[in-house]
């Protein structure tokens, strides 16, 4: 009983909760002016690659059902691509697509018999109507290059991306985690779906605990082995990219999406302006102290 | 706390009391005898088919008495003559007609207020002289109350010793006990008379009732049995009967189904005095009937009288409100919602519990005041899964956001009519209630439902449903606690301390119910990673 009241002060001293988040940091560092440069990742990424940043290349872009004209030309031309709402979150209306000859696609996540080229131009019907936003009625759709996992990240995963967030705050890395997708969480590398969060060190890149669903973990739950602790490649690298990054916004706590392709390294991939807390059981670190100590590591 | 929000609070909570203490003082109201009271409001709804004969109608309704109070009183049967009789204390009502065809049904609402009412006997209570004529009557055996029967006479021999025959304390203690105690209580239809009580060693209401009476009358004790409701939220059709017996002058109430000893509770209704029944009809009508009543806050009749010697008073505001036809309890209702988003606030900032939508769980804490918690709680579960499995079906059909909406909303209606229908088709007339559910709400429930359903599994979407019902539960609970409807009536300037209250957790800074669980295994490996 004691045991668990001394728990739960050092809780409360060194976590940072919801509350907390938004009263201290999202609401005065986060104009909501400045939200939709990031809840659009188009805008995002166009503000990004002027910046000089690399980012995923844009494949094609639609607004209304007319755009769906030239979609053919970039569809018969594509091998594998990747189909996003500029508005979605939490990884709702992604559909990572390959040819699989005779005009169907597949979805690389899905089992089934793929996608006909009419249910590709639902799908994105579906994304201008604004299906995949929860607040706006309409949307925009767009197709992205598909990134490979490089070596090292893609071990540790059956399929899927792996991404890395790295938090900002004021334009400082505060704490880092890698989100590797499972077979749960469909590829898909959100946490909530039942991807794997690694903290990682920030001085030197290595990845330190494992969760999954606020759970730590010493094994991988697709394979039962044990997961290796890695060192994430291009670290100082990707540190880099995040300040320039947060610098290119008006945003004073921003979490930002790296993945890192085989061929092209580090790639912004999106940013948050309302990133999730679980970063800290990842870490096994409260916020608390980094966020108030006034300077930041690394 | 930044010193703004110290002030803004304390700016709040100061308005807020000065605003009571200055209308207690000006208007110099005494607040006790004006406060909105619970009231009952009472439907009696009776149908019969006539068969081109004659069809009489005699129901029993409340009268006036110390404890209970009548007022808006509805006679309703468009075709059927009606009239009152008073007979010994007793009122009826009487429909009759010659020649009745076909189905009529004959509508009586009232609302009432009724006391708790609690005597203390004393520990002896010698017998008085002769009794007045009209108590004889109390004294003498009838049918179904055969206080002259020698089984009877033994086992009041047995129950009381000779030696505490004269007193009568003791004696109705004695009778009470055994009624309430040694005679099982039990659920029988039909009239269960004081002789088949005692041989049977068990009965309901009425059996048990009767044989106080006929034990008290071998007593010598002038007694009556009582016919009336126990009022209640909902729709019921039984009836219940106690008993009185006459002592130190007055008549003294006993029920020795519910145990109550000299006492009445709050919410019995009386109806009649003596052995009747609360029906008489023809026959052959096909009769039925069903009680319905629901609690509502009214001032208290007298205060209603002195209204206008009132200038600036509360009533005058309850008076204007009543006006553009919102009757009290209506703004009752509204000035409630805030302590259902007062739940809402806590459950959300400081408990963490999830829930469909911000203020869904007020908006449905309020709907469900008509069809009552229990009932509530399970349309709305229904509703979910009914939309749940609409929302389903129609994911092959790929419709846009909005009019799929449209469709889900369209079968939530139907379906909404289809349990209404259900209702009135087996008798339960709880579903005609229904209709004032929040459908649209509902819709961006099963919505919403549906989102978490597909994005993080049926697993969560089931706890956001769980977390819903546990939030309205406790929204509803404070919502009908009636002290606290009484004051927010009383003083709607309250509603600032409730203001107050969500600056404070506006600027909470604590960690929240939930994210202890979530971060639980935040200690899970010690604090250096490479140990
Ligand atoms: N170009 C791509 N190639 C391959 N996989 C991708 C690509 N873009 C995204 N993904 C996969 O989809 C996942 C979700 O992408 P992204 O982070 O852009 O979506 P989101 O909806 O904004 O999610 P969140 O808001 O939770 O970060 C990524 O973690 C990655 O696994």
């Amino acid at each position: 009983m004691l045991e668990f009241f001394r728990r739960a002060r050092r809780l409360q001293q060194e976590i940072l909760g919801i509350n907390v988040r938004n009263r201290d940091f999202v609401y005065p560092l986060n104009h909501r002016r400045y939200f939709p440069s990031v809840n659009d990742k188009l805008l995002a990424k166009q503000i990004l690659s002027e910046q000089g940043l690399p980012v995923p290349r844009t494949l094609w872009v639609g607004q209304n059902h007319a755009d769906l004209d030239s979609l053919d030309a970039v569809l018969d031309n594509t091998p594998e691509f990747v189909i996003k709402p500029a508005q979605g979150s939490g990884g709702r209306g992604i559909r990572i697509m390959e040819q699989a000859g005779e005009g169907r696609f597949l979805d690389s996540h899905a089992s089934g018999p793929g996608l006909s080229r009419e249910d590709v131009q639902a799908h994105i019907a579906d994304i201008l109507a604004g299906v995949y936003s929860l607040e706006k009625l309409t949307d925009r759709a767009y197709l992205e290059e598909r990134l490979r996992p490089d070596r090292v990240l893609g071990q540790l995963t059956p399929s899927g991306l792996p991404d890395i967030r790295v938090l900002m705050h004021r334009g400082w890395p505060v704490m880092a985690m890698a989100r590797i997708p499972t077979r749960s969480s469909g590829g898909r590398a959100n946490l909530h779906q039942g991807a794997i969060g690694l903290g990682i060190e920030m001085r030197t890149g290595q990845t330190t605990h494992a969760i999954v669903k606020n759970k730590v973990l010493k094994t991988h739950p697709d394979t039962g082995q044990a997961l290796p602790r890695v060192t994430i490649p291009y670290w100082e690298r990707i540190l880099d990219y995040s300040r320039q990054a947060a610098h290119c916004f008006n945003l004073g706590y921003l979490g930002i999406d790296v993945a890192i392709d085989q061929q092209q390294g580090p790639l912004i991939l999106e940013l948050n302006a309302r990133p999730g807390l679980s970063i800290q059981l990842a870490n096994q670190q409260g916020l608390v102290a980094k966020l108030y100590s006034g300077r930041q590591a690394a | 706390m930044r010193g703004r929000d110290k002030l803004l609070i304390i700016i709040l909570v100061g308005v807020c009391f000065a605003l009571v203490f200055y209308r207690i003082h000006m208007f110099g109201f005494s607040a006790a005898g004006l406060l909105p009271q619970r009231h009952y409001e009472l439907l009696l709804n009776m149908t019969f088919d006539g068969h081109d004969e004659k069809v009489r109608l005699r129901v029993a309704l409340p009268f006036e008495t110390d404890r209970q109070k009548v007022r808006n009183e509805f006679f309703g049967a468009p075709e059927i003559p009606f009239r009152l009789k008073h007979q010994a204390g007793n009122r009826w009502g009487v429909w009759e007609r010659d020649e009745v065809r076909g189905r009529h049904s004959v509508v009586y609402s009232s609302m009432v207020r009724t006391e708790a009412r609690r005597f203390k006997l004393p520990e002896v209570l010698p017998r008085p002289g002769p009794y007045a004529t009209e108590l004889q009557a109390a004294l003498l055996s009838a049918k179904h109350i055969q206080s002259e029967s020698k089984d009877i006479r033994n086992l009041y021999a047995s129950l009381v010793l000779p030696e505490q025959r004269d007193n009568l304390a003791a004696i109705v203690r004695a009778v009470y006990q055994h009624t309430q105690q040694t005679v099982k209580s039990v659920k029988l239809k039909g009239t269960t008379d004081a002789l088949t009580c005692l041989r049977l060693g068990e009965a309901s209401c009425g059996g048990k009732s009767r044989l106080f009476v006929a034990l008290c009358r071998t007593a010598g004790i002038p007694s009556r049995l009582v016919g009336g409701l126990i009022m209640k939220n909902g729709t019921w059709r039984s009836s219940h009967i106690w008993a009185e017996a006459w002592l130190a002058g007055r008549w003294i109430p006993f029920c020795p189904l519910n145990g109550y000893f000299a006492e009445i509770p709050a919410h019995y209704l009386t109806l009649y005095y003596g052995d009747h029944s609360l029906f008489t009809h023809t026959r052959d009508i096909n009769f039925r009937y069903f009680f319905h009543g629901k609690t509502v806050l009214a001032p208290p009749a007298e205060a209603l009288r002195d209204i206008r010697s009132q200038p600036a008073g509360l009533l005058n505001l309850w008076s204007a409100f009543e006006q553009v036809r919102i009757p009290l309890n209506l703004l009752k209702i509204i000035l409630m919602i805030p302590f259902g988003a007062l739940i809402v606030v806590l459950a959300r900032n400081v408990a963490g519990i999830p829930t469909f939508g911000t203020f869904m769980p007020a908006l449905l804490a309020v709907a469900f005041r008509d069809t009552g918690l229990l009932w509530g709680l399970i349309l709305f579960a229904s509703i979910l899964i009914f939309g749940g499995g609409v929302r389903f079906a129609l994911e092959r059909f790929q419709l846009l956001h909005t009019p799929r909406l449209a469709v889900i909303l369209t079968s939530t209606v139907l379906f909404m009519m289809g349990v209404t229908a259900l209702g009135v088709a087996t008798g339960q007339i709880l579903a005609t209630r229904v209709s004032l559910f929040p459908i649209v709400i509902l819709t961006l429930t099963v919505e919403r439902a549906a989102i978490i359903t597909e994005e993080e599994g049926l697993r969560q979407a089931g706890l956001v449903a769980l977390g819903t019902m546990l939030v309205v539960t406790v929204a509803y609970a404070l919502m009908s606690w009636e002290i606290l409807q009484v004051i927010v009536v009383t003083f709607p300037e309250t509603l600032l301390l409730v203001v107050a209250v969500f600056f404070v957790v506006g600027r909470w800074a604590g960690i929240r119910w939930s994210e202890y669980l979530r971060f639980r295994e935040f200690f899970f490996s010690g604090r250096n990673p490479h140990a």
